[in-house]
């Protein structure tokens, strides 16, 4: 788990990033410069950030090198972290090497964007597209950028927290009392 | 090249099916360009059954929570509450006593059976064996209900699992009756094997129908029995085993071809495996308490984040739990299988008949609502 120094949130789950976590040492061998805060969340599991230029590079490495070869993007998902940006979340496992990893990497408010993924994982698109509309981000180089779940003209992003439960209601045009 | 084709041009087709259709099995739209009787394109719509369930959630306290995991899923609902409170526990650093995890997995399990029991019916009448199959199946779904009725006092919408373990003791004779109804319901998944497996009818709409390789399977993200079909060994039950799954034998079935006969066939083998882990579970469960001994009335959990995963009756259901402290969630995310397991549907529906991408649609199962959440 990562918090990168965030004020206010405390770190309270496994820490120190062990030297013997095999994962994370398989990443920080091969791409040095690019993984930081290497530690693992409350089930035990390698997470990771990496800039967000170097998502798209680092995610086509960890499919194509063969000690990597994560062939299943298992979820891909945002987390508003309000002042700091929008933090996305990549959930890979391998099938062939049987290990897992999280990735993230944080967007800063005043630009939400990152290289779309789906020339990786064509499993991708509509996940991005979610993310894309919930959060207000941009994925760069998406091959289809509409929105998925939300009408067309809906302009909101109902998953930050800046946006809050009534106004979704409201304009879905649902009676308040 | 023949005079008639060099004189007329041939143009596709835009068929738009849903969103109110009875093949769509919810709330589905898909527009099909056709050209004559094979499909050059398919656009999936989605979002007509998106409720908000992830806003709600960080809007709800855990204990409320639970009733979203039921409306995520309404055929697999024990398995997505299991999710749910699987994923507080473990920030919670919860350990829920060995009763409440047996009864956990019975249900879980049987919810499974009910949910494929759904599957046969509904498939078999997208096939053209229309009402029988329905009729064979729901008499078997329904004595689940019936059972689950009995234990949760709810026919679909159950909320029995807490964090930390289940809400109530089971119900006098527990054992028996559910002994009683693995024994019904092994005679009911024979009769669907009698109809069904080699109707011929049956077999010739869905073999070599559909397919998907094992490669593109894993690109896509299909899990579940949808990717057992295609050939790839992987069962989260026996490979990242959660909750008590590394105390039972079962077989994880296998498909070859990844159509939809195959996707049939392991559906129809993980009941029978289902039923078999049930048994396991009565004969190891113990008395004992449900909950833990100091729960806290109102649970807050530190800041600290994970991704759990359960094998549901559709595939990976997954749930991204993050807390920042407090007694509701940061942020859920919930992942569910259906929503992977469409997205493939154009790559299995171009090139095959019109007539055939209602049974490309049905073999794939989906459950739109927790398409949507």
């Amino acid at each position: 788990m990562t918090t990168e120094g965030s004020e206010g949130a405390t770190e309270v789950a496994p820490a120190a990033p062990s030297p013997e976590d095999p994962v994370a040492k398989l990443f920080s061998d091969l791409f040095p410069s690019l993984v930081r805060d290497a530690g693992k969340n409350a089930a035990g599991e390698t997470t990771f950030s990496v800039p967000r230029e170097e998502v798209g590079f680092l995610l086509r490495q960890a499919r194509e090198k063969p000690e990597l070869s994560f062939d299943f993007l298992r979820c891909l998902t945002g987390i508003d972290q309000e002042a700091r940006g929008i933090e996305i979340v990549y959930s890979l496992l391998s099938y062939k090497n049987r290990h897992a990893v999280h990735i993230k990497t944080l967007l800063p408010p005043e630009d939400p964007s990152v290289a779309s993924i789906t020339p990786i994982w064509c499993g991708a698109d509509w996940h991005e597209r979610e993310t894309a509309e919930m959060f207000g981000v941009t994925f760069t180089g998406h091959p289809n950028p509409k929105h998925l779940l939300l009408d067309d003209d809906m302009e909101i992003h109902p998953l930050l927290k800046a946006h809050p439960l009534a106004p979704i209601e409201l304009k879905q045009g649902y009676q308040t009392f | 090249m023949s005079t008639l084709e060099q004189e007329f041009e041939t143009v596709s087709i835009d068929i738009n099916m849903g969103p109110q259709h009875p093949s769509t099995h919810g709330v589905f739209r898909m527009v099909l360009s056709v050209d004559g009787e094979l499909v050059v394109d398919v656009e999936p719509v989605i979002g007509y059954m998106h409720r908000g369930g992830e806003k709600l959630s960080e809007n709800l306290d855990y204990r409320q929570g639970i009733g979203i995991q039921d409306r995520t899923d309404y055929l697999g609902n024990f398995n997505c509450e299991h999710c749910y409170v699987m994923a507080a526990e473990k920030l919670a650093g919860i350990v829920p006593p060995e009763r409440a995890e047996y009864i956990r997995v019975i249900c879980a399990e049987l919810n499974r059976v009910a949910s494929h029991m759904m599957f046969m019916g509904a498939f078999g009448t997208d096939v053209g064996v229309f009402g029988t199959s329905f009729t064979y199946a729901f008499r078997d779904r329904e004595d689940i209900q019936r059972f689950f009725e009995e234990l949760t006092g709810e026919r679909i919408m159950y909320n029995y699992f807490r964090v930390g373990g289940v809400a109530w003791e089971v119900q006098n004779g527990f054992e028996q009756k559910c002994r009683a109804l693995i024994k019904r319901l092994r005679r009911g998944i024979a009769d669907i094997n009698g109809l069904l497996t080699e109707n011929e009818v049956f077999v010739a709409r869905c073999k070599d129908v559909g397919a998907i390789s094992a490669e593109k399977a894993i690109e896509y993200g299909l899990t579940g029995p949808m990717l057992r079909a295609a050939g790839v060994n992987y069962d989260i039950r026996r490979d990242e085993p959660y909750s008590i799954y590394d105390r039972f034998q079962f077989d994880v079935p296998i498909g070859h071809n990844g159509d939809c006969y195959d996707r049939y066939l392991v559906r129809l083998e993980e009941m029978r495996q289902s039923l078999r882990i049930v048994e396991q579970a009565l004969e190891q469960m113990q008395p004992g308490p449900i909950m833990p001994e100091k729960m806290p009335r109102m649970l807050r959990i530190p800041p600290s984040e994970c991704y759990m995963r359960t094998e549901n009756p559709r595939g990976e259901y997954g749930i991204y739990l993050v807390s920042k402290g407090g007694n509701k969630p940061y942020r859920i995310k919930m992942r569910s299988p259906s929503f992977s397991n469409l997205m493939a549907l154009r790559e299995m529906t171009i090139g095959e008949y019109v007539a055939d991408a209602v049974i490309i649609l049905g073999s794939t199962d989906i459950v739109l609502c927790e398409v949507d959440r």
